[in-house]
């Protein structure tokens, strides 16, 4: 493997990576692509371009680094126009190979051009004291995540809620669907009334749901779409209507059920 | 060319050079131990417990430490630089834990639709229901769609990072816009810091929304002006002119108003430094650039803008003047509108004392700045910023006013950071108020300043998180609109046309990809949902507008764009069930029955 010498040639490199990555990783790795290339979005284009047109010793490294993410903003957002004018989709392919493209056009002029400037790795001299903190802060933010991102219990007397749906089977079925959606922060247990023009057409129940559990079913109605009503009640209370849904001229349009 | 700059900043020499690092570890455990309380003060709140002064004492650890250590002398830039960038991204996390699943303000739903056609359909400048305006402007969603592709994150991933790359960026060309502009890297650091005190930092200017991004850019551009000026030669002015281009470029196509902004800005200092230097020196040819790409950008692209922005803007101007007058009720301060959230007591006097030694500080920054530097054009101008900014506070007494004046904030704080600092620096360097006390009590002012922005920006019981998605056995909960929004786009498909209630609408937008009108205005849909009969009148209001969907949700904070996207807790002030139940007749589905939220077809009803 050729390590590379110049910034310019590492920019290179990493825009070839970050869009072959692109390319071959699946977008369900998110924690392998994202940082692999999203360097390719924020910060390579415009550190090639940026390079390219300034001389060396220029720009301070801070100016280079504000610059760099400016102007990558800058190209992604008139590669997106360009593309969307010439009537291509903005889909990864085309949008990552222009930018791809345009960092590797930058890093060659700037390279051709007397601009790249030799990798050096400095280290950092780190106490004791001073990587203890660095850990210790790293660890308070993995903490504050970790807590952050976790759904919590809900707060007392936040109410929970169910609902009742009712539509008409799609394409034109003689048929309805009916359903059920548990969103009570506990199993609830339902029963599930259907009358079709006036007369008791099926029931369904006991119903037995988690939170955020859901059921539903197709019944046939018959010809003529008739007036519909479902209703439904909970276990604890059963001759109570709880929830209530009608469908009475059918012009619904529906994708699914 | 004449426009005069100051010299790059020269790193202090000092004793503590020995260390790279400086006390950079000391602060990012400060700022992280600042990320972790605030995390616990949200995890409390969104269990339903009270917890104001942990988000205090987060807000004390994220900026005290900062503000003492970039108040010493004996700092490096380059730690300056990183003090900042790290106290900007650890207030960046105050706004993402506070919502951690999902987008809960009000302008980010239309943001995050934008966002979800573009990644659907791979084309730009769609439409959208709730702002018309927002696909005009796709700079935002544009870069967030690229992140959501290559990164192959979710939109809100996208989004989240997408804010974060601006935040960073703000905090970057703020530093260095200082740095340049007022010749001392601790103004620079102090003055970037003091910037957070703006009352929309912490939450506001972070959201997913257009001016997260553009704002940070056009203070990019605006260095990029300074370092232009600099340059001598004619040739080295070259590459910077080809970076504010694309810059500005960005700014145009991301958000109409910071595109005005910083047109009017570079025009303003084209003619400050035509008064105090002659024509020849100034940026006309940048100011000529961005107006002439705003313009073509408007005529282009943003047609609707003018009559998107012009009633906002006659309302506020015509109810400065009534209240002047007398003729409208001036608005209530520390109370959020409707009066129905008013600040604690304690808030209240921090929140005047921070006004005050803000008001200080740019009364001795600006002494300074006549003093030494009064022939530097952008720095007058930033001056005068400060001072409108000053002259905009009486402003927020005014209702239709208030929002436009807190909007116009952000821009001009640009102007008070700089001269407080200046001012600062300025106490700092005097021989007696070199002492260790000095300099503590000067962090302490600054948090206080800070503390007085976050109080007058966003309402006391808003800062810390809500219950969004809850846990419960087997799973999670998320409220019952946004399942509601979920079921209709799953069973109705997308695009159906939908009443509601204003935050009912933004989920029934982004979750359930419909066209939702909301509002009273073009149409009323606030009158047809609050009614109890329903008229011929509504009935044609559902046809001319083709409307296939009503969600009728009697909760009344469903209509609250602010409040209204958790679950309820404890009982919900409801309308009046007539509200609902004027559905119930022939013609109208009753489709989707969730309790107060009932969604029904009306396309009998036409």
């Amino acid at each position: 493997m050729v390590k590379p010498r110049t910034d310019l040639a590492l920019v290179m490199g990493l825009a070839l990576a970050a869009c072959v990555f692109a390319a071959l990783l699946p977008s369900s790795v998110a924690v392998l692509r994202a940082p692999l290339c999203l360097p390719l979005v924020l910060v390579a284009p415009g550190y090639a371009v940026v390079t390219a047109i300034f001389r060396p010793g220029e720009l301070r490294t801070s100016e280079l680094l504000t610059l760099s993410i400016a102007v990558s903003i800058a190209a992604t957002l008139i590669s997106a126009l360009l593309l969307d004018v010439l009537g291509v989709a903005l889909t990864a392919a085309p949008w990552m190979g222009l930018l791809t493209a345009l960092t590797l056009a930058a890093a060659a002029w700037g390279t051709a051009h007397g601009r790249s400037r030799p990798l050096v790795f400095r280290s950092i001299p780190v106490g004791r004291a001073q990587a203890g903190a660095l850990a210790a802060g790293l660890a308070l933010l993995a903490g504050a995540a970790t807590l952050g991102f976790t759904p919590l219990s809900a707060p007392s007397g936040t109410r929970g809620t169910s609902a009742l749906w009712l539509l008409p089977a799609p394409q034109g079925r003689q048929a309805a669907c009916v359903g059920v959606i548990n969103e009570q922060l506990h199993v609830t247990t339902y029963d599930v009334s259907v009358l079709v023009a006036g007369a008791t057409a099926r029931r369904f129940g006991p119903i037995t749901l988690a939170p955020g559990a859901t059921w539903s079913r197709a019944i046939a109605v018959g010809p003529g779409r008739p007036v519909i009503n479902a209703s439904l009640s909970t276990t604890a209370d059963p001759s109570a209507v709880y929830r209530s849904a009608v469908l009475r001229d059918w012009n619904v349009a529906v994708a699914s059920c | 060319m004449t426009l005069t700059v100051a010299k790059p900043a020269q790193p202090a020499r000092s004793t503590e050079q020995s260390s790279a690092l400086g006390w950079l570890p000391w602060i990012f455990l400060a700022v992280a131990a600042g990320v972790m309380v605030v995390s616990w003060a949200d995890a409390l709140s969104r269990t339903g417990h009270r917890a104001s002064v942990l988000f205090w004492l987060a807000m004390a650890l994220l900026i005290f430490p900062a503000a003492f250590r970039l108040c010493s002398a004996r700092v490096r830039p380059r730690e300056r630089l990183a003090t900042v960038v790290l106290v900007g991204l650890g207030l960046y996390a105050v706004k993402v834990l506070r919502d951690p699943f999902a987008f809960t303000y009000g302008d980010e739903f239309p943001h995050l639709y934008n966002l979800q056609t573009i990644l659907s359909t791979g084309r730009l400048f769609g439409t959208n229901s709730i702002l018309p305006i927002t696909p005009r402007y796709p700079g935002l969603e544009t870069l967030a769609a690229l992140i959501a592709r290559a990164g192959g994150l979710s939109p809100f991933a996208a989004g989240v990072v997408t804010v974060g790359a601006g935040r960073l960026l703000m905090m970057l060309g703020l530093y260095l816009l200082y740095a340049r502009l007022g010749g001392s890297e601790r103004a620079a650091g102090l003055g970037a810091l003091l910037y957070a005190a703006t009352p929309n930092f912490l939450f506001w200017s972070v959201q997913f929304a257009y001016e997260s991004l553009a704002l940070p850019l056009a203070t990019v551009a605006l260095f990029v002006t300074i370092r232009w000026a600099q340059e001598r030669d004619v040739g080295l002015r070259r590459p910077w002119e080809l970076c504010f281009g694309l810059v500005a470029v960005a700014v145009v196509v991301t958000h109409h108003v910071s595109s005005y902004v910083l047109v009017a800005f570079l025009l303003a200092l084209c003619v400050i430094h035509w008064r105090l230097h002659g024509r020849a020196g100034a940026p006309w040819l940048l100011a000529a650039g961005a107006g002439v790409a705003t313009i073509l950008w408007l005529a282009l692209a943003g047609g609707g803008t003018v009559g998107y922005l012009s009633p906002v803007l006659t309302s506020a101007l015509k109810q400065v003047i009534q209240t002047l007058a007398r003729e409208t009720p001036a608005r209530g301060l520390f109370a959020s509108q409707g009066g129905s959230v008013v600040t604690p007591p304690a808030e209240i006097v921090i929140a005047l004392s921070g006004i005050m030694l803000l008001g200080l500080g740019v009364l001795v920054g600006v002494r300074l700045v006549w003093q030494q530097r009064w022939r530097n054009p952008l720095m007058v101008l930033l001056v005068f910023c400060a001072f409108i900014y000053l002259g905009t506070l009486p402003l927020r007494f005014v209702p239709a006013a208030w929002e436009t004046v807190s909007r116009a904030g952000d821009f001009l704080f640009i102007g008070v950071g700089l001269t407080v600092a200046l001012g600062v620096v300025w106490m700092l360097e005097r021989g007696k108020l070199r002492s260790l006390r000095v300099r503590l009590l000067i962090a302490a002012a600054v948090t206080i300043v800070f503390a007085s922005g976050v109080i007058a920006g966003w309402p006391a019981n808003e800062r810390l998180a809500q219950p969004r998605r809850i846990a419960v056995p087997g799973g999670t909960l998320d409220p019952p609109a946004v399942v509601a929004a979920d079921w209709s786009g799953r069973t109705l498909g997308p695009d159906q046309r939908v009443f509601a209630q204003d935050a009912d609408a933004r989920f029934f937008l982004t979750n359930g990809l419909q066209t939702s009108l909301t509002g009273n205005f073009a149409p009323d849909v606030d009158d047809l949902l609050d009614a109890k009969k329903l008229t011929p009148a509504m009935r044609a209001l559902l046809r001319s507008s083709r409307t296939t969907l009503v969600v009728s949700d009697r909760r009344e904070i469903s209509g609250d764009n602010l409040f209204g996207f958790y679950f309820d807790s404890g009982p919900p002030a409801l309308a009046p069930a007539a509200t609902a139940s004027k559905f119930d007749v022939p013609g109208a589905n009753r489709l989707y029955d969730g309790g107060d939220l009932v969604i029904y077809g009306v396309r009998g009803l036409w």
